[in-house]
């Protein structure tokens, strides 16, 4: 999934994860980013169930070199709530702890979602990505 | 609209709303942006009848979850005859609601919200880098 998105100049529309009713944390594949200067994830949530049911996941993006160590780019805050949680990284933004990152982004990319627990949570993540 | 809008190494420049009187929302416009990274857009109001009002929305469209999020949140009303040129790019000094640090997407959305009947006669047009 996601070989070589971002084609050099041209802006790209991934979907990382698609829409799904998850209590763990799912295995993605990491994306390589053939040319790109900036991305937008969006972790939309369309249903956290009933009380007392309370899931929590928090999403964080990661940057991985060619010797496999992974560093982190941006953590986001705990997601609670039906929402859509856009996350920006950019080498000019003007950072935001949890939402926006000014930092390059590397050649791989790593997503992954923490699950606090195992009540059911239902979201996607999706992937925009400004070519060079 | 314009497919070509953004292609690599050229600027674009896209009307978005032709200039007309209207008294209702008209449907927004989506734009396929190739390669473009930065956004000027520019509503010109010409002419008011009473007390019109129409507030603009620029948006980003998420493939995985069909959603549009906003790109330049807090835009205020216009209700007067007047221009107003909103600005997306990266490394931009933001300004509530008129000029956003960021970089726009491959599928844009421009939409008009119109407060009430009256008429207004507006143009949109777009700039893209």
């Amino acid at each position: 999934m996601g070989q070589y998105p971002g084609r050099p100049f041209y802006n790209d529309s991934q979907t990382v994860l698609a829409s799904g009713s998850r209590t763990a944390a799912p295995t993605i594949a990491d994306f390589l980013l053939e040319s790109a200067q900036g991305v937008h994830v969006i972790l939309d949530v369309t249903d956290v169930g009933e009380a007392p049911a309370a899931p929590s996941i928090i999403l964080t993006i990661s940057s991985v070199d060619a010797n496999d160590v992974v560093s982190t780019l941006l953590a986001g805050a705990a997601v609670t709530t039906v929402s859509t949680n856009v996350y920006r990284i950019f080498p000019l933004a003007t950072a935001v702890a949890n939402a926006v990152a000014r930092d390059l982004l590397g050649k791989k990319l790593r997503f992954a979602v923490a699950h606090d627990n195992t009540d059911p949570i239902v979201y996607s993540i999706g992937l925009n990505i400004a070519g060079t | 609209m314009d497919t070509n809008a953004g292609r690599p190494g050229y600027n674009a420049s896209l009307a978005v709303f032709a200039s007309a009187a209207r008294t209702a929302t008209p449907t927004a416009v989506t734009i396929n942006n190739l390669s473009g990274k930065a956004l000027q857009l520019i509503v010109d109001v010409t002419a008011i009848t009473a007390t019109p009002s129409i507030t603009v929305a620029i948006e980003g469209y998420d493939v995985a979850s069909a959603k549009w999020y906003s790109l330049l949140g807090s835009i205020a009303a216009i209700a007067t005859a007047i221009q107003r040129i909103y600005r997306i790019y990266p490394g931009a000094t933001a300004s509530a609601g008129l000029t956003a640090n960021d970089f726009i997407p491959k599928t844009i959305r421009i939409s008009v919200t119109h407060g009430d009947a009256d008429s207004i006669t507006y143009s949109i047009g777009a700039n893209i880098t």
